[in-house]
């Protein structure tokens, strides 16, 4: 052990410990690192770091405690060095660190406790609902024509120009700018989510565009179809699968959801780590073409259009979703409403923004806050429209492990020519 | 004037700018504390300073050639210890850098910057120059 590292992991009762035996070093600093992420992962907020057995520490392991201390601080846990070596002691007070490693800081302030409105576990997961804005409404307003997507049959004339400030989630085909000569070689799956902006270009340069709502700077898309909600949601929900059990379906997080409505269309936002996303999205602009008629969804066209994958993807990462879920969609929502799971009578549409791998803060959260620290972070890697494959072998929904729902009914309709 | 008539001894090192490299630099350092019985906290010292100064130049020196870019002289002289090191990389004089605030709440305080504080703590004394496209620390540790 004498130049490398060895780390002893101790599960105990709300926390874990993780002792460091060798060398915390240049080298060695990363593996702690992924050690530490490891356990954020799997949901644990409190740890210790038994420093006892690690005889040499230089700033490229502060480096990581720092970051370990702060990570555990942004989601409302723990961290405290214990038991460290002299060497070590020496180093971490050299750089002015002991007072507060050796604390066990909890950040208080998000911390506090709030009373749980309901508690339930079913099909191995718990759910605990929260009261989030009780007298919050949302009003709700779709546009443009989707039938035109399997043509590709989109000109300018269908589109509008969406301004997206922080109380709209809006969801549909579009791309940020102004106009439809600007954007028309973008186009593609685009979702808005608490004046933070984000689409899938189909201009063959892969990685999603984004923009975040600054002060007077509010993101604008330019959709060809788009169901857009503005206000508040009246319930928080939090979500976690059983460590040894299986992820949790899409489907049965919203069925949770609409048992707090029954009979009601829901408004819908998740912040979740993903056990794997179901999905698709544009490879190609659908507008119009000067030659032939397109046919986006038959085969072999299929493949030229949509970039799909039968298996889920995204394993691991964190998702922030939005849409929309209904039993009995009233007319103007009906078009752009889809089945949600393969068994299940109950549509919707969901887009969802995927992030790397960012811990949860347990209990109750509040919605824009983790939603900025997501787009802050680096912005989204992918862009998808969430699917239920139905055939015999096909993929079924997304599967999470754990997060963070906010939902609340849609009190009110809007035509596509009035403002929401 | 007293002639300085102590023995003294020397050893080199050159290294890739190269992560990989750390673990020879480390195993070259145990040695040389070994064979000239410095005391275990001087040999955990010179272990600290000499990752800080190595890692600086891998990650930040940008230097060009990479190969051999990087070469720690170590002259003991009685219970003087002379560390000579040079890399190719970009001009940088860690004397410059401000002394990072090790006061506030640790959420707010940035992670740079640690690794020259810590060197200009653990040594007796620093000295930079530019000389030949090529920064050369000398630093001083007393035993």
């Amino acid at each position: 052990m004498e130049g490398g590292m060895e780390i002893v992991r101790e599960q105990r009762t709300n926390e874990v410990e993780l002792k460091v035996v060798g060398r915390l070093d240049g080298y060695w600093a990363n593996h702690l690192a992924g050690a530490i992420r490891e356990v954020l992962r799997e949901g644990v907020h409190n740890m210790r770091l038994n420093l006892s057995h690690t005889f040499y520490v230089s700033s490229a392991g502060i480096r990581i405690l720092v970051e370990a201390y702060k990570e555990f601080m942004d989601v409302g846990g723990t961290f405290a060095v214990v038991y460290p070596s002299p060497a070590v002691k020496q180093v971490i007070d050299l750089a002015g660190l002991g007072p507060l490693l050796y604390g066990g800081a909890t950040r208080e302030a998000t911390a506090v406790a709030e009373p749980t409105v309901e508690r339930i576990e079913t099909e191995g997961c718990v759910f605990e609902t929260y009261s989030h804005e009780p007298s919050a409404a949302l009003a709700c307003r779709a546009a443009g024509r989707p039938e035109l997507l399997p043509n590709a049959a989109f000109s300018g004339q269908e589109c509008e120009v969406l301004t997206l400030p922080k109380d709209v989630f809006a969801l549909g085909v579009g791309a940020l700018g102004e106009g439809f000569a600007s954007c028309r070689d973008r186009l593609g799956e685009f979702l808005a989510v608490a004046g933070n902006a984000a689409f899938q270009p189909t201009d063959g340069t892969n990685y999603p565009d984004y923009l975040l709502a600054s002060g007077t700077l509010v993101p604008k898309v330019t959709a060809l179809y788009d169901v857009a909600c503005r206000g508040g949601f009246r319930k928080l929900m939090r979500f976690e699968c059983s460590p040894s059990g299986p992820p949790l379906p899409f489907s049965v997080v919203l069925a949770q959801a609409q048992r707090h409505f029954p009979g009601a269309s829901l408004g819908v936002a998740l912040v979740a780590e993903s056990a794997g996303l179901l999905g698709a999205s544009l490879k190609r602009p659908p507008v119009a073409a000067s030659i032939g008629r397109q046919r986006v969804f038959a085969h072999p066209e299929i493949r030229q259009w949509l970039s799909f994958s039968p298996e889920r993807a995204f394993t691991r990462s964190v998702a922030v979703i939005a849409g929309l879920v209904s039993e009995d969609p009233p007319p103007q929502l009906a078009p752009m409403l889809r089945p949600i799971a393969p068994d299940r009578a109950v549509k919707g549409h969901f887009h969802a923004a995927v992030f790397g791998y960012h811990p949860l803060q347990k209990g109750r959260i509040d919605f824009h806050p983790v939603i900025a620290r997501l787009f802050d972070a680096g912005g989204p890697q992918g862009i998808l429209h969430l699917l239920a494959d139905d055939r015999p072998a096909g993929g079924g929904e997304s599967l999470f492990l754990r997060g963070a729902c906010w939902f609340g009914p849609i009190d009110r309709f809007v035509s596509q020519e009035e403002t929401l | 004037m007293t002639l300085d008539t102590s023995p003294w001894t020397e050893e080199h090192l050159q290294l890739d700018a190269d992560m990989g490299e750390l673990q020879r630099l480390t195993a070259w350092l145990d040695g040389f504390c070994e064979r000239h019985k410095i005391p275990q906290e001087a040999h955990y010292h010179l272990n600290i300073v000499a990752e800080e100064l190595v890692l600086n130049a891998i990650k930040h020196g940008r230097c060009s050639p990479s190969q051999g870019a990087i070469q720690i002289n170590l002259r003991l002289s009685g219970q003087e210890l002379d560390i000579t090191m040079t890399d190719t990389g970009i001009p940088f004089n860690p004397l410059d850098a401000p002394p990072p605030d090790l006061t506030g709440s640790l959420a707010d305080r940035p992670i740079g910057g640690l690794g020259i504080h810590l060197v200009r703590s653990l040594v007796n004394s620093v000295e930079y120059k530019r000389e030949g496209g090529e920064n050369q620390l000398r630093l001083r540790k007393y035993l």
